[in-house]
């Protein structure tokens, strides 16, 4: 385990769990998607994993950041397998994934402004009554630059984790692909954000798209690049706070071995934030 | 309201090419019916088109993926209780 409490482990994903299980002691936790344990064997078999290794939940089709209330047969699900598999720690994208009977099939950016950050402390608040915790609030990436917005990211991610009293899940690679697509600075946008909440990161690769490469698509196929380590190391620099760090890979997956390197070259980021570190007025206020 | 409007807009747009091609001939048109208001209609005439055609096509992909995904479970659910049922 790095220094300071951090965690670093990897995305429970079907394709590597028999390689993976022969080697979690070289992990400190696993991250599961809640969608795929929905089930009561899912649920019976999430217990036996977390028997095994430290588990967090991970949801994705909820679609808490939306001026539209949340569904609530499926928050309903997640309070079901949270209670089942009794892990209270869980975590959701500030994204929309559907709208008006369009189910969009993935995050999609909200416009952000005064009226999504209403309708998302409203979801926030009735996924905190039903599940009976808050959920850790994930950055998302995207392509496009939602129309309408009055805000920037992070000062919008900001006034919602602020609000809703919120734990930030920080994906740093999404961080990262934001700002490359639309001109800002990765290192100012992390400044930018109240990095004092942030509990969890998860890191992974993407790819250029586009003739001329034009954007950087976050597709969860690529390993982790350089930037996004160095994002990690000056997140671990300014955060007091232990991380549970995870990589995500969703597809080509690489040999088990590979992934575990990419566990070790983000406890070495970790471990070089934590030797070097920078002061910011949470740190001072700690 | 007009916020709710505006996403169920977005979910169109990103979902529907036919709505999509329409709405980009003639964008104020198409945000008229949905009820907008003007910052909102002035914002989607100058939406970010390139932006629109990436996450578009990544949506597209990503629904694609699930489908063949349900695809392959229903298909080895079938399987399953044919078998159980000759066995």
């Amino acid at each position: 385990m790095a220094d300071r409490g951090d965690r670093v482990g990897l995305g429970w994903r079907p394709e590597i769990a028999a390689g993976l299980g022969r080697r979690l002691h070289e992990i400190d936790l696993v991250e599961v998607i809640a969608e795929n344990f929905m089930d009561r064997r899912g649920s019976a078999g999430l217990r036996a994993l977390a028997n095994e290794v430290p588990v967090v939940l991970h949801g994705v089709c909820l679609g808490l950041a939306s001026a539209l209330p949340v569904d609530e047969r499926r928050l309903a699900s997640i309070a079901r397998l949270a209670d089942a598999a009794r892990l209270p720690v869980w975590s959701e994208h500030l994204a929309f994934v559907r709208a008006g009977g369009c189910e969009i099939g993935h995050l999609a950016a909200p416009p952000r402004t005064a009226a999504t950050i209403e309708g998302t402390l409203r979801n926030l608040a009735r996924a905190r009554t039903v599940v009976g915790t808050a959920p850790a609030l994930e950055n998302i990436a995207t392509l496009i630059d939602p129309p309408a917005s009055t805000m920037s990211e992070c000062a919008w991610i900001g006034e919602i984790a602020v609000h809703a009293d919120a734990m930030l899940l920080l994906d740093l690679h999404n961080l990262y692909a934001n700002a490359v697509n639309f001109g800002a600075d990765p290192h100012a946008m992390l400044d930018a954000l109240p990095l004092e909440r942030v509990r969890m990161v998860h890191l992974s690769g993407g790819v250029w798209i586009g003739g001329h490469g034009e954007r950087l698509l976050d597709d969860h196929l690529h390993d982790v690049p350089p930037p996004v380590y160095a994002l990690l190391e000056s997140l671990a620099a300014r955060a007091t706070q232990p991380l549970d760090v995870i990589i995500e890979r969703d597809g080509r997956y690489p040999p088990v071995d590979d992934l575990l390197a990419q566990v070790r070259a983000a406890r070495a980021a970790l471990g070089r934030g934590r030797a070097h570190p920078v002061l910011t007025d949470a740190r001072l206020a700690a | 309201m007009s916020a709710a409007n505006l996403e169920i807009l977005l979910a169109r747009l990103y979902t529907d090419a036919r709505f999509r091609e329409a709405f980009l001939s003639d964008p104020e048109e198409t945000a008229r019916t949905h009820d907008l208001d003007e910052t909102e209609i002035e914002a989607l005439r100058n939406i970010d088109r390139n932006g629109l055609e990436f996450a578009s096509r990544s949506y597209a992909r990503k629904r694609e993926s699930h489908a063949a995904r349900r695809r392959s479970w229903l298909g080895r659910l079938i399987a399953r209780s044919l078998g159980s049922t000759v066995g």
